[in-house]
């Protein structure tokens, strides 16, 4: 017993001159007896195994999971647990016992222990397992070898060999029960830490639960909105701006496909239209899509105007987040600043993305050259932006340095777009960011061997890639292919951002009047940003190889890109 | 840790047609096991579309869940009946990502063919009568090979010891037929091939452990270096049963369809089948007939008592 019964008679124990097992034979018992039952009580619930499988590759932090997981857990305890009892009490040994000629006696009588007394001897052993086997050690210093499974029904293990285990050498129970107190002390220790930080997270609000009807299909990060749109309409509008993943778009177009009416498969369609917008062929057939679904809704009109890149406003829509973006972001391509400041006076009241709004109140005060201010409402938002919306604010004040004068020692929103960068290097990087980088580097000619850790995934055949290669001082480029991937990207490329910085540099580098003639011609076709910058340029350039100019785009300066005063937005 | 251990290698002269099996298993492996051919991929978005299908198909509630169609989008890839009618399938929701997700499982199913596994292995769907016995002696990678070849190293040459070469063969090669007949009755449908000398393996130690169930197999143990706690121990032939094929028995019914299995269970345990139909016969007509004796223990001493 583990507690002296006082009320007992006194008997003296059974005379015993059984050997003592040892100890290596118990624990290979155990390991046989492992290996035979295992299957067997896997076998026996095979069916809560299958769902416990299923349920964890399907929705491994759900209820059901947990409690699969317990009742497996008790299950096979319980087995074990019977088994055990049933082989003690009625041959007195297990079946790998019984190989190794092990048997489990009573200290008292010295006959098997009863079923009752066999239970309790394996749900202590149980319980021993429970707390990682460590009062099994116990074996090693207690002087009959009997561990606390075995001290709670008076029972010890005995070989029926000729030769059996001395009792310990004290040095043994010393090292033992040492190791036990310091199991204790550390226990009592991660237990205190433990309940602390539970406290502690319980008390920030960790714990919250998320208020989502299906978890996998919508995502956390999108608003639950009612009207035209909804869900979608801010989902768009978010992974325009770079706040919302792929991903996470493409679970909610999947289920407003699967699950909602043809307005929401409207709203779908134009989403991934956006999406793939990269992928011309899907872009389009998306865009089909959307009025095919439904023509009368608002996303039909909108998919009309943001896929005929028209200049004229979109339309109108009080309400949608999605149209706003898009306004937005089509009047900062086009340097349209009367239509991008109108734009950002029309804020749907539940708007949510203020950083979107805040970089781009900074980037059209910028823009109509109102550098003070634009300087001003900068520094009180940058450490406020996360990381995205900073970089893309960096880089859009850090090319317009640049181009402004490319001979300064140092562009300070240069510095803090790489500032940034290092920051939280494991991050996705956007080309657009490097080519500002790059530029800001072939400017000062600054050699710089870690940036080129930033642009290992990109695509070496891209235009970004391109341009960035051509314009590192360390690229170890000639300087023929150097020309040839500005004239590639100036001439070819789709995106007017990296033509625009193409051509900068292929008007000041070449000396081919090819070049200037096939320049003259993407100037009066392309809406490039810095239209009047890249003129200037061409025309310093034309007079110094003598080549005659034909009339530019530069020369109709369109009435809308003049500096409106600005409303009552400002930062 | 508790490993079964080889007491010695028995030379080629004693157990000849294992070593040639082995020798058999190993050239298949290095002629097969080069570069693959490059697979392509259906991301995640087309995977729960299959499961989207699948489901349909099946006339099954669709699940709401993405993982849980994600799940069976994996077991549709894994799915003749899937193969044959994924063409059919023809909503009106998404019809730009239909149409490149029917192209992508067409070019899927295109890679799939010209996989080793899919030339040489055993599955459900269409394949040459030479594939019955060429997946025996497949394997799908370094370790799978090591593990079976270390068993025909032990039950091959016990077996091979005990009779003649000429049962081990007729053991190993009907073995795995049954086996893959078992396989294949059980799973009609699938498309992921099987491949390995498992079920063939399983039949040997089925036949062997039943024939020679008084025998032991020899064990080594390692608790700790202290004096005791490591060396051998020996336990009985019939030991193997429950340990390997209840296990086996266990993981198969407790596999969900929807997750798979790497390991072809009923393989397994259609060969253990046959082995141990074959042993009882075997022993039946031994005590009706010494004629029978004589044919079994062609080459067998009674006189050796020890493991193999």
């Amino acid at each position: 017993m583990v507690f002296e019964d006082l009320s007992s008679l006194q008997k003296k124990p059974a005379q015993n001159d059984s050997r003592l097992a040892p100890v290596s034979d118990r624990i290979l018992s155990v390991i046989v007896d492992f290996s035979l039952f295992w299957p067997l009580f896997t076998l026996l619930l095979s069916s809560i195994l299958k769902k416990l499988q299923y349920r964890y590759y399907a929705a491994p932090e759900s209820a059901e999971f947990w409690i699969l997981l317990a009742v497996t857990v008790f299950g096979f305890g319980a087995l074990t647990v019977i088994a055990q009892a049933l082989f003690w009490s009625v041959l007195g040994a297990t079946p790998g016992q019984m190989f190794f000629q092990l048997r489990v006696r009573s200290v008292h009588t010295g006959k098997a222990p009863t079923l009752h007394a066999a239970l309790l001897r394996g749900l202590l052993f149980m319980f021993e397992i429970v707390l990682l086997g460590i009062p099994f050690l116990e074996v090693f210093s207690h002087p009959r070898r009997r561990a606390l499974h075995d001290r709670a029904i008076d029972t010890e293990v005995v070989t029926l060999k000729e030769q059996g285990i001395q009792t310990p050498h004290r040095l043994e129970i010393h090292f033992i029960r040492s190791f036990f107190t310091m199991c204790l002390a550390l226990g009592l220790v991660w237990s205190f830490a433990t309940v602390s930080r539970f406290y502690a997270s319980a008390v920030k609000g960790e714990y919250k639960e998320t208020e989502l009807t299906d978890a996998e299909y919508l995502c956390a990060e999108v608003p639950a909105r009612e009207g035209s749109g909804g869900r979608l309409d801010a989902a768009m509008a978010m992974f325009l701006t770079g706040s919302l993943s792929l991903e996470c778009l493409e679970s909610e177009t999947d289920f407003a496909f699967w699950k909602g009416e043809k307005e929401d498969q409207s709203w779908a369609a134009l989403a991934l239209a956006v999406a793939k917008s990269k992928d011309n062929a899907a872009k389009d057939a998306y865009l089909e899509q959307v009025c095919a679904k439904d023509d009368q809704g608002y996303a039909c009109k909108l998919a009309k105007w943001w896929g005929s890149k028209e200049v004229e406003p979109a339309p109108a829509n009080n309400v949608s987040w999605a149209r706003l973006v898009m306004s937005v972001q089509r009047a900062e391509e086009n340097g349209d600043i009367g239509t991008w400041k109108r734009e950002l006076a029309r804020v749907p009241s539940d708007f949510d993305l203020a950083e979107f709004l805040e970089v781009q109140k900074v980037k059209a005060l910028w823009a109509e050259k109102k550098f003070e201010q634009a300087e001003g409402g900068y520094a009180v938002i940058w450490d406020q932006l996360s990381s995205r919306p900073q970089r893309e604010l960096a880089t859009r004040l850090c090319l317009s340095e640049i181009t402004q004068d490319c001979s300064v020692k140092s562009y300070r929103y240069c510095q803090d777009l790489e500032a940034s960068l290092k920051n939280s290097p494991q991050e996705t990087v956007d080309a657009d960011w490097l080519v500002a980088l790059a530029e800001d580097k072939a400017c000062r000619n600054a050699k710089d061997s870690e940036f080129l850790a930033y642009a290992k995934d990109l695509d070496p055949e891209s235009d970004s890639s391109k341009l960035i290669m051509t314009l590192l001082p360390e690229s170890g480029l000639s300087e023929s292919t150097k020309l040839e991937n500005l004239r590639s990207v100036a001439f070819k490329s789709g995106n007017p951002a990296l033509q625009t910085r193409a051509l900068f540099h292929l008007l000041r580098t070449s000396r081919h009047l090819s070049d200037l003639e096939k320049s003259q011609k993407v100037l009066a076709s392309e809406g490039l940003p810095y239209q009047s910058e890249l003129h200037a340029v061409f025309m310093k350039s034309a007079a110094s190889m003598g080549f005659k100019v034909g009339p530019t785009k530069a020369d109709r300066v369109p009435a809308s890109s003049k500096p409106e005063p600005f409303g009552e937005d400002e930062p | 840790m508790i490993i079964p251990w080889l007491k010695g290698l028995r030379f080629f002269h004693e157990a000849p047609l294992t070593w040639t099996l082995i020798a058999i298993n190993l050239l298949f492996f290095f002629l097969t096991n080069g570069p693959q051919p490059e697979m392509s991929n259906l991301n995640k978005h087309e995977i729960k579309l299959a499961g989207r299908a699948y489901a349909m198909m099946h006339g099954k509630d669709v699940p709401a869940d993405g993982s849980q169609l994600l799940l069976l989008g994996s077991r549709a890839l894994r799915d003749n009946t899937f193969f044959a009618r994924y063409r059919d399938f023809n909503p009106t929701q998404d019809t730009v990502a239909l149409r490149s997700w029917q192209s992508k499982v067409d070019e899927f199913q295109r890679d799939l063919k010209k996989r080793p596994v899919d030339m040489f292995g055993l599955h459900g769907g269409e394949k040459h009568p030479g594939s019955w016995f060429t997946y025996q002696f497949m394997h799908s990678g370094a370790w799978h090979l090591l593990g079976n070849m270390i068993m025909l190293m032990i039950f091959g040459a016990a077996l091979e010891a005990l009779a003649s070469s000429a049962l081990l063969v007729f053991v190993y090669v009907a073995g795995g037929l049954f086996g893959a007949a078992f396989f294949l009755y059980l799973s009609p449908d699938t498309s992921a091939p099987m491949v390995g000398a498992s079920a063939s393996l399983s039949a040997v130690m089925a036949f062997y452990a039943l024939f020679e169930r008084k025998k032991r197999i020899k064990f080594f143990y390692f608790l700790s270096p202290s004096p005791g706690y490591w060396g051998d121990i020996y336990l009985p032939t019939l030991v193997v049963l429950p340990l390997y094929f209840v296990e086996d028995l266990a993981q198969y019914f407790s596999t969900a369809e929807e997750v798979g299995a790497a390991i072809a269970y009923t393989a397994h345990l259609g060969g253990a089948l046959f082995g141990i139909a074959l042993a009882l016969t075997f022993r039946f007509l031994c005590r009706r007939s010494p004629r029978w004796e004589q044919i079994l223990y062609a080459s067998y001493s009674r006189s050796q008592p020890e493991a193999p």
